[in-house]
């Protein structure tokens, strides 16, 4: 009888941790059904940035390159890039048999078009494209790129899946130009292809069967891509109630956004397995109009930096403190461009008498500072509201303007008269200093000082990792001098999965990235 | 009737023109635009303003209003900004759900309301009355999204009886039973909009109950259910139908709230969802979709009177 008993302890024991590291069988079949909390603006993702929209894009989507889990970019459907002596030519080399979900076999006509749009009009193409002087095919697999000066991130531009290059048939980018593809020409290579998208209630994807994968390990968005679910079917559940109800009743697989007070409904719950992203987190944030008005004064903006409490910061838009960690760096721990010595004695001083003092020793004389805040973006809402009451008790004269999002957007954006001092938003994780938008004279902020103008052209000139790394450095050193945005922390978002799920979702076997990705996992 | 029904046309269009313009001067009044929200928290303005142009977002006002008019007079809605989808179609889309939970939410809201205001109606100052008024008030007071959620996780969460959330249309892989979908929904509609029914049903059944056309009638010696069904309940109707059919009209074009917690691919939630991305000829063509309905509730409604009430004639 004791031995019985031993036995099935040893046995539990073993399934138990087969549950845990998700080591089940692959099989095939199935839907995964996904709750997202907004209905995407489109799927082109050389024209967008959402990470909603990222979540379903990337698996039907591929880019020459990809980023493996660690960020680093890995060969996708180039086979690799060859840069000559000088650094200004590159010869990218594509694979042969890859067919777009119109059968169409891709070609290096089809990646010079692609790449020709995204030049033109992507979301992320500026840095780069300014200095490409020619796209060329030199075969039906080969394209040469051709620049006026070398650019240390090229690959890592070519592998950028948030407003990145992404490739497409050239017929459609060609009649697309500017304007998002319609999702009749949603054509790509990965191992999803775009069935239908209903508005206001689901997209659904289906397996691609010619869909030629690697054969290297997964990791991230690189490597292997098996399909094991016939269909991938988003759904737009808005509610985060609704969301977190939906997975319990089996009506969804996984769910985003969950808020992170709603955990304890989940624990103890052996269908649903919550996740915290945390590798990468998001960063909430107050963007400085540096452009025009009193935060021109660094004095007066190092003083608001004084007063801020980032630890009730944090905790009014993420609630637990296992869902954020106070960071003063712009890059989260893990991450290869973490500054780990950044901002120390300047960050979270939460000393309002100090920062008052500061304050009128830079000639503030009770001039209003402008908050605008997207009340239906709950986290920076709750933040706004801490921060202008810190602000307040340090003698700032505050007024709190709450919009909703689109105006938001306008207001923020409006570069030629914006009427606001602080705006509040959030950035997700980017693989390269070069595509920090906050670095870009031309992104609301409009941080354009003669000593990032500088920095920021040589961050890109050089080639060697340290080299750049320490030039990095440099412009965070310069960041919290010159204070272009409030950095308050790093936030975690909670994300829920039927523990049915096998494929190890949100573990080091399937690391969420920016926006997750749903190969590669199957139905237990 | 002819003459009625050219008034009734004419009415109808000066109507739409006006909600036309009047939605049309609103979207050019607030701020925002569509590339601004399509391209993302990250776009940098040049993207943007290049994004309007190709749209035609950056022509005067007026001359945009100008070709949406004439593509109205042509029979076209335009097309979505985001979906790149004609806005009939995606309001064809959106009308099946919106109006199949209007007639479920309907058959809660009368079989409740009326029910409910007759029988306080019939035993005033009692306490069936005085309970019904109680539920009554109750209803009118309960937030609709609060009595779905609460629905939701006790029948979809936990029971398991029903879907959460979602629609999928009942000429499709599902067919009918696809209406479970609809029903948590339809009851959190219709137990809140079966309040001002039931007590609009009971102070009409109270006036007429006290007519002395009622009283002629019992005592002629009819039966009490002909006297309240035949007599009372049909003199009563009017302002009952009255109310019912505004509700209606706001079960299938406003069940915002209910859509947005239940993740019902409504119309309420495209005109929300538009605004929210400034979509302009989708929230146009919305506006007017939803301008026609009513238009047209309200001529079914007056022709219901007429059925109701024979004295009723319209010239």
């Amino acid at each position: 009888m004791r031995l019985r008993g031993i036995v099935l302890v040893v046995v539990g024991l073993a399934l138990a941790s087969l549950v845990v590291a998700g080591a089940s069988e692959p099989r095939y079949g199935g839907t995964f059904r996904c709750a997202i909390a907004s209905e995407p603006g489109t799927l082109d993702m050389q024209m967008s940035t959402g990470v909603n929209e990222g979540t379903i894009a990337c698996n039907v989507f591929q880019g020459l390159f990809s980023f493996d889990a660690d960020f680093a970019p890995q060969p996708e459907l180039a086979t690799g890039l060859e840069l000559d002596p000088s650094g200004t030519v590159a010869t990218i080399h594509i694979r042969q048999g890859v067919f777009f979900h119109n059968g169409q076999e891709m070609k290096a006509e089809d990646v010079v078009a692609s790449l020709t749009r995204w030049g033109q009009y992507g979301a992320t193409a500026k840095a780069l494209w300014s200095l490409v002087t020619a796209v060329n095919a030199l075969d039906e697999y080969t394209v040469v790129l051709t620049l006026s000066q070398p650019f240390g991130p090229l690959t890592t531009y070519l592998a950028n899946d948030v407003g990145g290059p992404f490739i497409y048939p050239k017929a459609l980018v060609e009649a697309a130009g500017n304007k998002p593809l319609p999702p009749a020409s949603y054509i790509g290579t990965g191992p999803y292809r775009f069935v239908e998208w209903k508005s206001g209630d689901y997209i659904l994807l289906e397996r691609y069967d010619r869909f030629v994968s690697l054969d290297t390990p997964s990791s991230g968005h690189a490597g292997k891509k098996a399909a094991y679910f016939d269909k991938l079917q988003f759904f737009f559940v808005p509610d985060d109630n609704a969301r977190l109800v939906g997975i319990q009743a089996g009506t969804y697989d996984y769910v985003v956004d969950i808020p992170n007070d709603l955990l304890a409904s989940v624990q103890g719950d052996k269908n649903i397995l919550p996740i915290t992203i945390n590798h990468p987190p998001i960063y909430p944030i107050a963007l400085v109009n540096n452009k025009q008005g009193i935060c021109t004064n660094i004095g007066i903006k190092q003083a608001m930096l004084t007063a801020l409490d980032m630890s009730d910061i944090m905790l009014a838009g993420y609630g637990d403190p296992q869902f954020w960690s106070l960071n003063p760096s712009y890059f989260a721990p893990g991450i290869r461009w973490y500054t780990p010595d950044e901002g120390v004695g300047l960050y979270n001083v939460a000393d309002p008498a100090k920062a008052r003092t500061m304050a009128q020793a830079a000639g503030y004389k009770g001039e209003p500072i402008r908050i605008i805040v997207a009340g239906d973006m709950t986290a920076q809402y709750n933040q706004a509201v801490v921060v202008t009451s810190q602000l307040v008790a340090a003698g700032f004269n505050v007024s709190l303007q709450v919009y909703d999002k689109a105006t938001f957007m306008a207001r923020r954006n409006a570069k030629d008269n914006p009427e606001w001092e602080l705006a509040f938003s959030f950035y997700s994780t980017t693989p390269d200093p070069s595509l920090v938008l906050m670095l870009s004279p031309t992104y609301a902020g409009w941080w354009d000082s003669p000593r990032i103008q500088v920095l920021r052209t040589e961050v890109n000139q050089l080639t060697d990792f340290g080299a750049r790394y320490a030039k990095w450095q440099e412009i965070m050193d310069l960041w919290y001098e010159e204070i272009p945005a409030l950095k308050f922390g790093d936030a975690f978002q909670l994300h829920l999965i039927r523990s049915d799920i096998g494929g190890g979702y949100g573990t080091s076997q399937h690391v969420v990235m920016i926006h997750g990705y749903f190969y590669n996992l199957w139905e237990d | 009737m002819g003459p009625y029904l050219l008034r009734r046309g004419a009415g109808m269009l000066v109507s739409c023109v006006l909600v036309i313009t009047i939605t049309f001067l609103l979207m050019e009044l607030i701020p925002g635009d569509p590339a601004a929200v399509l391209l993302g928290p990250d776009a940098t303005p040049e993207q943007v303003d290049a994004l309007r142009a190709s749209w035609g977002l950056d022509r005067p006002g007026i001359v945009r209003y100008g070709f949406y008019i004439r593509n109205i007079l042509r029979g076209e809605l335009g097309r979505s900004v985001f979906l790149d989808q004609p806005v009939l179609k995606m309001i064809g889309e959106r009308a099946e759900t919106s109006l199949l939970l209007g007639l479920l939410s309907l058959l809660v809201v009368v079989g409740l309301g009326v029910s409910a205001g007759i029988t306080a109606a019939l035993r005033p100052r009692t306490w069936t009355d005085s309970a019904l008024l109680f539920v009554a008030l109750l209803g009118a007071s309960l937030p609709s999204f609060w009595l779905g959620l609460m629905l939701m996780i006790a029948f979809a969460g936990r029971l398991h009886w029903f879907p959460s959330s979602g629609f999928s249309s009942i000429f499709g892989a599902g067919g009918l039973a696809n209406l479970r979908n609809l029903v948590l929904p339809a009851l959190s509609l219709g137990f809140v909009n079966a309040a001002l029914v039931a007590r609009t049903s009971r102070s009409s059944m109270l006036d007429v109950l006290q007519a002395e056309y009622v009283t002629t009638a019992r005592a002629k010696g009819l039966a009490e259910n002909v006297v309240i069904a035949k007599h009372a309940l049909r003199n009563a109707a009017i302002p009952i139908l009255t109310v019912v059919s505004f509700t209606f009209a706001s079960l299938v074009s406003g069940a915002v709230v209910t859509e947005n917690v239940f993740a019902l691919p409504g119309v309420g939630s495209l005109i929300v969802q538009s605004v929210l991305k400034r979509d302009y000829p989708t929230i146009q063509g919305v506006m007017l979709a939803v301008a026609i309905f009513y238009v047209l509730v309200n001529f079914a409604t007056d022709m219901l009177y007429a059925f109701l009430d024979p004295r009723i004639r319209y010239r």
